[in-house]
């Protein structure tokens, strides 16, 4: 096991990453951006929500990303009938020592996946927004910490619809990123077949590969490097204006609020040192902006009903945005 | 015929409103017209049966032709039923043959196949009236309600065509789909019971339809003569005399109703003859209000001398219509050289303008979005060149003649950031204005570089990559650059500044 080496330096940090980067890349096959995207989310201290069809790695993804800094892996399969304290945990009398038991539930763990989000009623998803935002779990009134580093990163499928429970918009706001699986590339996804096939039994890539390279206490260590990174004002600015855009935006029946602001700034402090710089530039706000923001903007009817997508709303919108002056 | 006696309310109405009535009438009246129908029709189409019997369409067509008769007999009963409530159907049945074969000539032959028969035949039945004078008659009555009437026919007709499929049809729905049978024309001929049963339901849409066809023609006709001869207002008249009666008013009174409605009595009957209607209208027509002078002044066109370019076009014109007319006589389309070539030749001349303004029109609304330059406007793809960049004034006049000069002068004075400002400034500058690099303000440094890149030569790529470099480390991150590197930009400018084939 790794100890805890103490990440000082934003040098080490960026060390750190770049082969935490590697290590995953080395499992998950094709999903370069999908895998910086969640390391950002680590590193910013947030959440991601998933979104692609079955069958594209997602759960690969949170295991490889738990086994390289040894954390702990939980996971919920949401059905309409789980309860919330499936997935917090629930007070159990013991008849020996006439007491309650508190029975954590799988929310303690470092890396939480919620796997497919929305098929649970919105009662179930509010237990995760606690967690989400206060860090806490509370059992029959008693908060509890949660573990830290905690991550949490839901998935959803994007085709089926039918008998799910839209995630609620103060709930979508919590998610830090919303982040987009798609099929790799045929030259990826031949990599991953002979990966797969060669040697094994079973239809799943093993983790077990992963070399642990850095620790779980490191990574807040590390997420105290990324929030030191520099950010000019005229950075700041640009965030903002971003945001504050898309409010009077045409296309968007609602704009993004100032969570959005705020998670621009993070994401793009670790996008500036998984880029190996300290210091974020208006390209790093940019870069982020559309997993930033794409799950908080709403797109008015009558562009749904032109076709158009949120992703190209934002895209024209960043066309508007002037870039940062100095 | 007593219009006080009349069953529905008289007043005029349109000829659709008329049918409606005919309707209404029918179905009120349905079973008398029904059997009226049906008790000679039904030994018709047996013996025409008896007759035809290898034949069924025969028969059906035998009994069709012999319509009007029967019909008649529906009419009859109707003009009389309207006045007289206390009429009885078999008293028509009675005299039922002398009715059908009233004028059976006329309607089997010269009137079966007009259009309006069933607005017609009250003038032959009921009026009595034949060759000219029916003819004369029906002119009149045809100005109000020969359209209406002819649709009449028409639609009666497809009802029945309709009420024929529809039998079929349902019969066939019937038949499982298990039985396999083929119903294509030549079985349904040449079925010895299939094609008889097809022939019956020709005749029950005869007789369902009848009477309605029957009772809207006789309301139609009705209608048009309360147009012409007022029975409303005559029976308006007639209601005022009684009422006046019958409270014991002055003989006087009575006399001047009576007066006033003389010339109203007897609607049906010519009340002059022609020649004095003619003479009439003469002298109605000399009177002074046909011949009120008045003056009206308005613009009008000059009569031009005709343009000799344009006879020359007419007689292209006319060259070409008479070509057209030889080819078309050459096909055999009959067309005729003469009035009827004219108007063919103007209604195609019409439809080929109509041709070439669609074709116009859908051009622009094709091609609409394409954006064709128009005028002094740039054109789409090189919008106006940003006067600022990250508020950076990049116009070339803001810009001192030499700038390595005075970055260097800046730099000297240590205001770094200043000195590399305008070097970057001048260098997107010259991209944007003498390159026309396509960059807008949404742009940031590393997208500027990538279009830098991706359009212009490797050499000017990579100095703009230095140069971007440098200036991000400065700008954000507040790390100045070594002299060093300052010079070398400073060395390097005149080369980003050289023509692209010295430069590479």
């Amino acid at each position: 096991m790794t100890e805890s080496s103490g990440v000082n330096s934003p040098t080490e940090a960026m060390d750190r990453i770049q082969r935490m980067r590697q290590e995953i890349a080395r499992v998950v096959v094709g999903q370069q951006g999908v895998i910086d995207q969640v390391l950002m989310a680590l590193l910013a201290s947030g959440h991601v929500l998933v979104e692609g069809v079955p069958g594209l790695g997602k759960t690969l993804l949170v295991k490889a990303l738990a086994q390289c800094f040894q954390g702990q892996f939980g996971r919920i399969q949401f059905t309409p009938d789980l309860m919330p304290s499936d997935v917090t945990g629930h007070a159990l009398y013991d008849m020996k020592t006439e007491q309650f038991k508190i029975r954590k539930g799988p929310a303690f763990c470092n890396l939480l996946l919620a796997d497919e989000i929305n098929r649970a009623p919105a009662k179930t998803q509010a237990a995760l927004l606690e967690v989400m935002q206060e860090r806490q779990i509370t059992i029959e009134g008693k908060p509890f910490p949660a573990l830290s580093p905690f991550m949490v990163l839901a998935t959803q499928n994007p085709i089926e619809q039918e008998g799910t429970y839209p995630l609620p918009e103060a709930e979508l706001d919590r998610f830090m990123l919303k982040v987009l699986i798609d099929y790799p590339e045929e030259a990826e996804e031949q990599a991953l077949v002979k990966q797969v096939t060669t040697g094994q039994v079973q239809d799943t890539l093993s983790v077990a590969a992963i070399t642990p390279v850095v620790a779980a206490a490191d990574i807040p260590r590390l997420q105290a490097v990324t929030a030191e990174i520099q950010v000019d004002a005229a950075v700041f600015d640009y965030a903002v204006r971003i945001a504050r855009a898309s409010r009077q935006w045409h296309s968007f029946a609602h704009g993004a609020g100032p969570r959005a602001s705020i998670a621009l700034i993070r994401t793009a402090r670790a996008a500036a040192l998984l880029d190996g710089r300290q210091f974020v530039t208006p390209d790093d706000v940019k870069s982020v902006a559309l997993p930033v923001m794409r799950h908080r903007v709403a797109l008015t009817a009558e562009m749904e009903i032109e076709g158009l997508r949120t992703d190209q709303a934002l895209q024209q919108l960043l066309q508007e945005v002037e870039a940062p002056r100095l | 015929m007593d219009l006080d006696k009349i069953s529905v309310e008289v007043r005029p109405r349109n000829p659709y409103e008329a049918m409606d009535l005919g309707f209404v009438m029918a179905r009120r009246w349905l079973r008398p017209l029904l059997l009226l129908w049906l008790v000679p029709a039904l030994p018709l189409m047996g013996l025409s049966y008896l007759v035809f019997h290898q034949q069924p369409l025969w028969a059906l067509l035998f009994v069709w032709w012999l319509k009007p008769l029967l019909e008649s007999i529906q009419l009859s009963y109707i003009a009389e039923r309207l006045f007289d409530e206390q009429v009885d159907w078999r008293g028509h049945l009675r005299r039922a043959h002398r009715i059908a074969l009233h004028q059976w000539f006329a309607k089997l032959v010269t009137q079966r196949l007009a259009f309006s028969r069933s607005f017609n035949m009250p003038v032959g039945e009921l009026e009595g009236l034949a060759g000219t004078q029916r003819n004369q008659r029906l002119n009149t009555l045809h100005r109000g309600a020969g359209s209406p009437s002819l649709w009449l026919t028409l639609v009666g007709h497809s009802i029945e065509g309709l009420i024929v499929v529809a039998v079929f049809g349902g019969a066939w729905m019937l038949v499982p789909v298990e039985m396999d049978i083929d119903f294509s024309v030549e079985t349904i001929l040449n079925s010895p019971l299939l094609f008889p049963t097809i022939t019956l339901a020709g005749f029950a849409a005869m007789t369902i339809t009848a009477p309605f066809y029957v009772c809207a023609g006789f309301m139609l006709y009705i209608n048009r003569r309360t147009w012409l001869e007022a029975w409303d207002i005559e029976l308006t008249f007639r209601q005022l005399t009684r009422n006046h009666l019958a409270r014991g008013q002055s003989l006087v009174m009575v006399l001047l109703l009576g007066a006033l409605l003389a010339p109203l009595s007897g609607p049906a009957e010519a009340r002059t003859q022609p020649a004095e209607s003619r003479q009439a209208i003469a002298e109605i027509l000399e009177g002074d209000e046909f011949h009120q002078l008045q003056q009206e002044s308005s613009w009008r066109w000059k009569q031009e001398p005709p343009d000799p370019t344009t006879e020359d076009e007419q007689t292209l014109l006319q060259r070409l219509g008479e070509w057209l007319v030889d080819k078309l006589g050459d096909f055999g389309l009959g067309v005729d050289p003469g009035p009827v070539a004219r108007i063919l030749l103007a209604v195609l001349e019409v439809a080929l303008w109509g041709l070439v303004v669609a074709l116009v029109v859908y051009l622009v609304l094709r091609f609409r979005s394409v954006g064709l330059p128009r005028g002094s406007s740039p054109p789409a793809d090189s919008p106006s060149p940003p006067s600022h960049l990250f508020g950076m004034a990049l116009q070339q006049s803001s810009l001192p003649e030499d700038v390595v000069g005075e970055a260097r002068a800046l730099w000297q004075q240590q205001q770094y950031r200043a000195a590399l400002s305008l070097l970057y400034r001048a260098a997107l500058s010259f991209l944007v204005h003498e390159r026309q690099l396509p960059l807008t303000s949404s742009h940031t440094e590393q997208e500027c570089l990538q279009l830098c890149l991706q359009r212009e030569s490797p050499q000017r790529g990579d100095y703009l990559r230095r140069l971007t470099r440098h200036w991000v480390i400065l700008a954000y991150a507040h790390q100045p650059l070594t002299e060093a590197e300052f010079d070398a930009l400073c060395a390097d400018w005149c080369r980003f500044l050289q023509p692209e084939d010295t430069a590479s």
